[in-house]
């Protein structure tokens, strides 16, 4: 960043560190603290840490146990914030390394951090809402997302006549209300007026009330609430005016840290949050992100070997060996054999079972017209007309009747071996006289 | 608690004195009511609603006219002068010179912008009257230049200067057969300008206030008069003062703002149309006899079946049962129901408090996710209006008005899509994009209306 800019950086910084105290952040660091920590000074590491916390605590419902830790215990404080900035997905190496990494972050780590925090969810906006609670505008501002990490989604009605119904009643409601109101305030109106033609004709005119009541005390309160709040609105229109220069500073704040060669392990942290490309789309944070994007294609390429090595490892294991057992254990007069006997057993398969496939590859179906025939997807060996797709009933049917007679001489003839076994068996046996069962 | 009224263009001029002569003459009659008291308070209720007490003892309209044109404005200050119980303020009106020649966009672009700051003066002028705000009545026609496309702007500004005040535009529909060529395009653009801008839009339909005149006022050559005329009963029968339901014993202090959270809460639907039981030639009205049970039945069948006035109404169409889904609700739809999603019934004359107003509490006749204790609201006043012994107005935000509109929308488009006379307001300053949301804003309400 060249000199003549880094003037105005201050003052960026400055507008910066107005609008956080404005939304009433407690103890904002000065704007030499930011300048300081992008060098990675030490002396801006406790600020850092404390101005993150009190961000932080702002923007994030503490659950109750750890709204109670002391803010100046440094270690209790420093544990919040690091799982809040975990939380929010900030995935620094300093977060993931476990604790004495989180002690030993220096300032420009702290930095970048608040980056993070700042760029994502609309953090500043959802401040401002709060604070400037009378501004109904604001309302429609994206609420903070870091708070809403484990909500879960809305769940919508099941019926949508149903819902739809709700809706325009409630609508109606809503309207209602609204004219209602109007007509309060018209009859507020109405009372004011009445009112003050009473005091006026009562006290006359030259008896101005010299002590307003608290009606007036109530509307200077309301008067200088009001300006607070335009005061707050006016700093935070100055930073949104100046907020592309920090996000080019901070840029400048990540080539810092890479160009820095002392803490190597650190430079592979960095992550930017998706927001800030759009705040600023500056030339610096191309370099990050290609950062980030080394990173990524350093692993898909660990990842690719890692694959490669287990595919490798799975093809050693099948066809390679069915290969070797081919070639080298089984001569080719043995392997004639195996076929032959292979495809004597299959043939007795067929044989014996042709019926089961067949009577199954049938299908009742009206007759289509000869033109519109689909085409057949095998030809059948069995002996029919071939018409596998449109047998006609009869013919069927006497396919069947001789499936049926051939499978009955196959029992008959399985009956008469096993009978005959038994025999043999029994012949050998002394003393036992078996009775065989009834014949069915 | 006051109403100022706006009266632009020509109709809105002639309607607003009819108003004001209906008013003033039902106040007057009142006072000689028994009891005493109760006339007193009615005649006292209407005057501080529409009239301020000036020195002099004449009662003052509060009321702001415009014109483009003087002639109007002229003869509208004569003929209240001339009724003798009723005057405009002096410098209470605004006209100029030349007229806006039938021209929407001239109008609202060119007279509009050009004039703001005195009109936006007479009406401020006329607020300071007021106690109380109560609302803001303007009133115009849709077919014409000035009433449509002023009228548009002035609602406009109000809107800006007033957001808190409620404010109800009275809008005359011109005959379907209309007298001006560009008058489809002229009410199109006013509609879906003021459905932005305004709380309520009253629509009275030339055509069927016509038939009112011809079919129950007996009336053979029909002026503008007598159309006028019975629109102002209507109006008059809507404003006077009457008990609500929040106000049991003294009349109402906020009628617009009952009657707008009673009809127009919500803000998909804003379109109310009126009809009133019974209408007749003032001839006719000693030898007529009426009862409450017999009027509330045709006034129900006159809302069932979307009829303006109780001369032959289709006493075939009905209500579909409670239980029945939206697909038989559709379908009763197109045998000619009118779907309700708000009505507001406002009984004036003898025996008020014995007439039974259960029919209205039906189910069937309103949409279904308002509940019909929600949706009918029910006004009284023991006293007589305008001469009728009795007489019923229903104030309903139903479908009746979807058919003329969608008839409206549909000749318009026509015209547009052939590109006819669009030159005309495009050399104002009113782009083809303009007249397309336009379009588009009319089609969401037709839309709505449709899927009640």
């Amino acid at each position: 960043m060249q000199r003549g800019k880094s003037v105005k950086v201050k003052e960026v910084i400055e507008s910066l560190c107005k609008l956080l105290s404005a939304l009433g952040i407690d103890s904002v660091p000065g704007a030499d603290t930011f300048r300081r920590a992008k060098f990675n000074k030490e002396d801006a590491v406790d600020d850092l840490w404390t101005l993150l916390y009190n961000i932080l605590s702002k923007a994030v419902r503490w659950e109750c146990s750890c709204s109670v830790t002391q803010p100046h215990d440094k270690s209790a404080r420093a544990g919040l914030v690091s799982s809040a900035l975990w939380q929010c997905g900030y995935g620094a190496q300093w977060l993931q390394g476990g604790w004495s990494l989180v002690e030993e972050v220096g300032s420009r780590g702290l930095l970048l951090a608040l980056g993070w925090v700042m760029s994502s969810g609309g953090l500043l906006e959802s401040l401002l809402a709060e604070t400037a609670s009378g501004l109904e505008t604001l309302a429609a501002l994206p609420g903070v997302s870091l708070g809403a990490a484990g909500g879960g989604s809305v769940e919508w009605p099941r019926q949508a006549e149903q819902w739809e119904r709700g809706l325009r009643r409630l609508q109606w409601e809503q309207g209602k209300l609204r004219f209602l109101w109007r007509s309060l305030q018209a009859a507020q109106q109405e009372r004011a007026a009445l009112l003050h033609q009473v005091l006026s004709s009562s006290s006359g005119p030259s008896a101005p009330d010299p002590d307003p009541p608290t009606g007036s005390t109530g509307n200077s309160k309301e008067l200088e609430q009001l300006r607070t709040e335009i005061r707050l609105l006016e700093i935070y229109l100055d930073w949104k005016h100046l907020e592309p220069l920090f996000w080019s500073w901070m840029d400048s704040v990540i080539d810092a840290k890479l160009a820095d060669p002392s803490p190597p392990s650190h430079t592979d942290a960095v992550a930017m949050a998706p927001k800030s490309a759009g705040v600023e789309g500056g030339c610096c944070q191309g370099d990050t992100e290609r950062g980030g994007l080394d990173r990524l294609s350093e692993m898909l390429l660990m990842l690719q070997v890692g694959l490669r090595a287990v595919r490798a490892e799975q093809g050693d294991h099948a066809p390679p060996r069915a290969r070797h057992r081919d070639v080298g254990a089984v001569t080719s007069s043995e392997k004639a054999k195996i076929q032959e006997k292979v495809g004597c057993r299959l043939h007795d398969l067929t044989e014996a079972y042709a019926s089961i496939p067949a009577s199954g590859g049938y299908r009742l179906r009206l007759q289509e017209h000869p033109a519109h025939q689909p085409h057949r997807p095998r030809k059948s060996t069995s002996c029919q007309a071939g018409h596998q797709g449109e047998a006609q009933a009869s013919m069927v049917i006497q396919e069947l009747r001789e499936k049926e007679a051939l499978l009955l001489r196959e029992l008959e003839r399985w009956r008469r071996g096993h009978r005959e076994e038994l025999q043999e068996l029994v012949s050998g046996l002394e003393g036992v006289v078996l009775i065989p069962p009834l014949k069915r | 608690m006051s109403v100022v009224t706006v009266q632009l263009g020509q109709c809105g001029n002639q309607i607003g004195q009819e108003l004001f002569n209906v008013i003033s003459n039902d106040s007057n009659d009142a006072q000689t009511c028994s009891p005493r008291a109760q006339g007193k308070a009615y005649h006292a209720c209407s005057r501080e609603r529409f009239f301020n007490e000036e020195a002099s003892g004449d009662p003052s309209a509060r009321a702001v006219l415009i014109d483009m044109e003087p002639k109007v404005i002229t003869q509208t200050i004569a003929m209240a002068a001339k009724s003798g119980r009723w005057k405009y303020r002096e410098q209470s009106f605004f006209c100029q010179k030349q007229g806006s020649g039938n021209n929407w966009a001239n109008g609202f672009r060119v007279h509009g912008p050009r004039h703001q700051e005195a009109m936006g003066d007479l009406v401020r002028r006329e607020v300071e009257h007021c106690d109380r705000l109560a609302g803001i009545l303007t009133m115009m026609s849709v077919a014409g230049g000035t009433g449509s496309g002023v009228g548009t702007y002035v609602t406009q500004c109000l809107r800006d200067d007033y957001p808190h005040t409620f404010i109800l535009n009275q809008l005359t529909w011109p005959y379907c057969t209309g007298e001006v060529i560009v008058q489809n395009y002229n009410s199109v653009l006013t509609l879906s300008h003021l459905y932005q801008c305004s709380d309520a839009i009253l629509v009275h339909e030339n055509d069927a206030v016509h038939r009112i005149c011809a079919q129950l006022m007996n009336i053979k050559h029909i002026s503008f008069s007598d159309v006028n005329k019975v629109i102002a009963h209507q109006l008059g029968s809507v404003l006077q003062p009457a008990h609500t339901a929040h106000t049991q014993s003294q009349y109402s202090r906020n009628p617009m703002g009952e009657l707008m959270s009673s009809l127009v809460c919500h803000p998909e639907y804003k379109l109310l149309s009126l009809c009133t039981i019974p209408q007749m030639a003032s001839s006719s009205l000693p030898y007529s006899a009426f009862s409450w049970p017999g009027l509330l039945k045709h006034l129900r069948q006159m809302l069932i079946c979307s009829a303006r006035m109780e001369e032959g109404i289709d006493w075939q169409v009905r209500a579909p049962s409670v239980g029945q889904g939206a697909a038989e609700t559709r379908g009763m739809q197109e045998l000619g129901f009118n779907t309700s999603l708000a009505n507001l019934l406002i009984l004036r004359g003898k025996d008020v408090s014995s007439a039974d107003t259960g029919g209205f509490l039906d189910p069937a006749l309103y949409c279904p996710w308002l509940p019909a204790e929600g949706a009918i609201s029910t006004w009284r006043s023991s006293l007589p209006f305008n001469k009728y012994e009795k007489s019923a107005t229903l104030v309903s935000n139903s479908q009746s008005l979807l058919k003329p509109l969608d008839h409206m929308v549909g000749k318009a488009w026509n015209m547009f899509a052939s590109r006819a006379y669009i030159h005309q307001y495009t050399k104002f300053g009113i782009s083809e994009e303009d007249f397309l949301d336009c379009f588009t804003c009319l089609e969401q309400v037709i839309s709505s209306y449709k899927h009640l």
